[in-house]
């Protein structure tokens, strides 16, 4: 079958908060967990808010949100937020990004993957790969969970995406772009250093379909700084879809949605901890037109 | 030992900072958090990678994967006979850290270390006897110091001991679960070590300690309660867990109450209903302190960075003193526990 063009979503559902920690109250972290604890209660939030204008939903490629899925009989349209990397990786000394889970957890085992792990410690350090490469079949294999008909494409997550912008890697953008594109993927990045990103982008010379990045009324997680981003932004052809919306808490949703769009956002991402009726706030957002 | 705040001013009259250069920092370590620090001082104005040093090939062919291009050694010697540098940053294991300060401390370089609080023993005099000896500015860097809410505390005197009578505190984590847990780690490292540096800044030192773990799934403490005495004659009770499902980041809680009033400090949010302090403050409020996002460094290279500019109060977040301190802490907690409970002083 043959696919028309996809176009970037104006509107995302986010649903990492289900995994991964986000800038709002240990108690609204709680409750949210709580709430979509069994897969049916989430794929019921999933297919509201899709109907209510999500053009996409941003998910990480975990068991809850598979099993979620897996209670449609229809494919979501979604955004696969990979490579994920768990919170608890920050148990290890080594950077999370260093290991692929396929590798095995067991250190005592020696499959194929360790033989050539350890044939790889025998090179020379100039001899390294690029991390596009590193961090490509972990991607793909982690895209693999959901089905090829709601896979609209990738985004980076910041672990990655920070990485290479402070290394200062243009290669990887580059090579992620290409990869996607090649399988007819939208891809973005995600970053919790938006005003850095957008200006190294401009320097680098390559643009990806869309960044992902803090974007609120409070300037929260605007790095390096508020008026930075937003200089940025004005000063990029990038589509940016902003998040953290609502500031950690600090301003309504429709009201952190309003500004980001009003100051250049592309589209807006709320996440499950930003909203209390999921397919009613999306809906008051999906018709509100970009200033 | 001199204050870290004061090896600072006095390194500045000796080294003054020439406007317009940058510093440049040698990473000894290459592990997550050395690339935490590589990345929020490569994202930073004020300062340059110049290198790495780490024994491991691997770590270091992980950040030429990476993409980082400045010059990478097995050791620190042989990195500093042919370039120059300004500051060392010790992300090091404590099994290394202790002959990377001093290496660094006899090359005359500035040196931030990462982690001393949670250092065993042994590490923890050896780097203390070397930074004893350097004339240059030296830092202890742990990112919960210059949290939001409880820097705003401190800043505000919200936790001042006048007129608190009761100090509770508490931290809960979910990792336990993890197929990572236990590499090496405890709770007492991993959660307790962020708690007590948070305690000291609040309430000064600690000079005696009643501890109890709890080992539920393995050969490792995976709860701990105890009792703290501080030297201003103030207790506080003190629990750690990092087996409390639903907590993907760590959750700190100070609270402390009195005839003054009562007060909560959390990672969340600051609440006061004190006779002369009311009000609430949530975390996301206060401005950003970093110029950047992403893992343990950003906050802690933005106060080193301002420590070397002379902000004393940056300084006083890295002080070597506290970190020292909380260690000898650590330390008498693990003694407590392993002796069913008693209680121990902390030693000097």
């Amino acid at each position: 079958m043959k696919r028309s063009p996809l176009e970037v979503p104006k509107l995302v559902l986010g649903i990492a908060s289900l995994a991964l920690p986000v800038r709002t109250t240990r108690d609204r972290q709680l409750e949210v967990s709580a709430r979509f604890r069994e897969p049916e209660s989430l794929a019921v939030a999933l297919v509201k808010g899709i109907a209510a204008g999500a053009e996409a939903v941003l998910a990480p490629p975990i068991a809850d949100v598979r099993n979620a899925l897996d209670e449609l009989n229809k494919d979501l349209p979604v955004l696969a937020r990979v490579p994920h990397l768990s919170p608890s990786d920050d148990l290890r000394y080594e950077p999370a990004l260093m290991f692929d889970p396929a590798d095995g957890e067991d250190a005592s085992a020696w499959n194929a993957n360790r033989a050539g792990a350890a044939a790889m410690n025998l090179l020379p350090v100039s001899l390294a790969g690029d991390l596009a490469s590193k961090v490509l079949p972990r991607i793909e294999r982690e895209a693999a969970v959901f089905t090829p008909g709601a896979l609209r494409g990738i985004v980076i997550s910041s672990a990655a995406t920070d990485l290479a912008l402070a290394a200062d890697q243009a290669k990887f953008v580059d090579r992620l772009v290409r990869v996607a594109h090649s399988r007819r993927w939208l891809v973005g990045f995600e970053t919790r250093n938006l005003g850095h990103l957008l200006s190294r982008l401009s320097r680098w010379g390559v643009a990806p379909d869309f960044l992902m990045g803090a974007l609120n009324p409070r300037g929260v997680g605007m790095m390096p700084d508020a008026a930075s981003v937003l200089a940025a932004i004005r000063e990029s052809s990038v589509k940016v879809i902003a998040t953290e919306l609502r500031a950690g808490g600090m301003v309504a949703l429709d009201e952190g949605a309003a500004w980001a769009r009003r100051h250049g956002a592309w589209g807006v991402c709320p996440e499950l901890v930003d909203m209390d009726d999921v397919p009613k706030e999306l809906k008051g957002l999906a018709i509100r037109p970009a200033a | 030992m001199t204050p870290n705040s004061n090896a600072m001013a006095e390194s500045r009259e000796q080294h003054p900072p020439e406007p317009g250069t940058r510093d440049r920092i040698l990473i000894a370590g290459l592990g997550r958090t050395g690339l935490d620090y590589a990345c929020a001082f490569a994202l930073h104005p004020g300062a340059e990678v110049a290198g790495f040093v780490e024994e491991r090939s691997d770590l270091r062919r992980f950040a030429r994967t990476a993409g980082f291009t400045a010059p990478a050694e097995a050791t620190l010697s042989r990195w500093l006979e042919k370039r120059p540098a300004d500051t060392l940053v010790v992300c090091a294991p404590a099994a290394e850290a202790a002959e990377m300060v001093e290496k660094g401390v006899n090359a005359g370089l500035a040196v931030l270390v990462h982690g001393l609080s949670a250092m065993p023993r042994e590490a923890v005099d050896r780097i203390e006897k070397a930074m004893t000896l350097c004339d240059r500015p030296v830092a202890a860097g742990s990112a919960v110091l210059f949290q939001a809410t409880f820097a705003r505390a401190r800043r505000t005197g919200a936790l001042s001991p006048l007129g608190l009578q009761h100090v509770r505190a508490s931290a809960s984590v979910s990792r336990v679960f993890s197929a990572s847990a236990a590499r090496g780690r405890d709770v007492v490292d991993f959660l307790l070590t962020d708690l007590l540096l948070l305690l000291d800044a609040s309430f000064g030192p600690m000079t005696h300690v009643r501890a109890q773990g709890t080992r539920l799934y393995g050969d490792w403490l995976d709860e701990c309660q105890l009792e703290a005495k501080f030297a201003i004659g103030l207790a506080a009770k003190v629990e750690v867990s990092w087996s409390v499902p639903g907590y993907p980041g760590a959750a700190m809680v100070i609270e402390g109450s009195g005839p003054e009033g009562r007060v909560i400090v959390s990672d969340d949010a600051l609440e006061m209903d004190l006779s002369s302090l009311q009000g609430r403050v949530v975390a996301a409020s206060e401005p950003s302190f970093a110029r950047s996002e992403g893992g343990e460094a950003p906050a802690v290279v933005e106060g080193w960075l301002r420590a070397l500019s002379g902000d004393v109060v940056s300084a006083e977040a890295l002080s070597v003193t506290r970190a020292l301190r909380v260690a000898r802490v650590v330390d008498a907690v693990r003694h407590s526990i392993a002796a069913d409970g008693s209680e121990r002083e902390v030693m000097s």
